[in-house]
């Protein structure tokens, strides 16, 4: 199904630029942490960062009058998504409080891996063989930037 | 099995399946409605936080800093949610996870930091795995 998406739409599939969009956006976001963590304390980073983004998913969706209301079917989800972005978080700095950065830094890279495996077993997404490889090639590349 | 073990299991799993539950989000809702529920999910446990913890440290500089990163953050949420809605999330976070490429290569030309062997490899990995999923 993936590869004759892939096939009808050209050589790059509809999900990669926004998918290089969001790796652009991370690789910022990245860039600010540290000096942020160098003058503030991390809980205090992560209010007043999430402020911001919450800031502009409210004001793009007044734009765009797009409807938020809380009745809707993927409230749940979205929410779901949330706690699990939070709770990662938590865990990493506990993680990292306790450990050391080299190897908790590489080890929790590797979410992609949870995401993979619930994307194949539960929405039974398939994959070529040349995804395939990319997904290992991704994993690598992650945990050597990591490092 | 170390305490920092298990949190960087707990760390990992977290950040999948939230990932792999914005997918289910985006079958429901619009991208932009589900930017604007996850960041408010956040926002209370982060206010929560703050509240048991009884301090918001705050500087000018900071805050500065804290509006530019929570302005990329909106960016790679949102940008995460339609790439979702275009893919398969077994293709679509494997790709936007591998951001520290953006990372070191502006802290090399911005911050003027340097990039290791086991980096390089990194970056050479991510070129080969980035031409893999464009076939």
């Amino acid at each position: 199904m993936v590869a004759n998406e892939t096939a009808r739409r050209g050589a790059i599939p509809a999900w990669l630029p926004f998918a290089m969009l969001t790796l652009v956006g991370w690789g910022f976001w990245g860039l600010v942490q540290k000096p942020m963590t160098d003058r503030i304390d991390v809980w205090s980073v992560a209010l007043l960062q999430f402020s911001t983004t919450l800031a502009w998913g409210l004001g793009m969706a007044l734009v765009r009058r797009q409807s938020l209301d809380p009745r809707q079917k993927g409230l749940k989800y979205a929410a779901g998504a949330g706690l699990g972005s939070y709770f990662g978080s938590l865990a990493f700095l506990l993680a990292v409080d306790r450990g050391t950065a080299s190897v908790v830094v590489p080890l929790t890279a590797m979410y992609p891996l949870v995401t993979i495996l619930l994307g194949v077993m539960v929405l039974k997404e398939r994959l070529t063989a040349s995804h395939k490889a990319g997904v290992v090639l991704a994993l690598a590349a992650i945990f050597f930037l990591s490092r | 099995m170390p305490s920092w073990v298990a949190l960087s299991i707990i760390g990992l799993t977290c950040w999948g399946t939230g990932n792999f539950v914005r997918k289910q989000a985006i079958a429901h809702i619009s991208p932009w409605a589900v930017v604007v529920f996850q960041s408010v999910t956040v926002m209370v446990l982060a206010i929560g936080a703050i509240a048991i913890r009884g301090e918001l440290n705050v500087t000018t500089e900071a805050l500065l800093l804290a509006i530019a990163g929570g302005s990329f953050q909106f960016l790679a949420n949102i940008s995460m949610a339609f790439a979702l809605t275009r893919g398969p999330a077994s293709l679509v976070v494997p790709v936007s996870s591998m951001y520290p490429v953006m990372t070191l290569v502006l802290a090399f030309f911005i911050l003027g930091e340097t990039i290791s062997a086991t980096q390089a490899l990194g970056l050479l990995l991510s070129v080969a795995a980035l031409y893999a999923f464009s076939r």
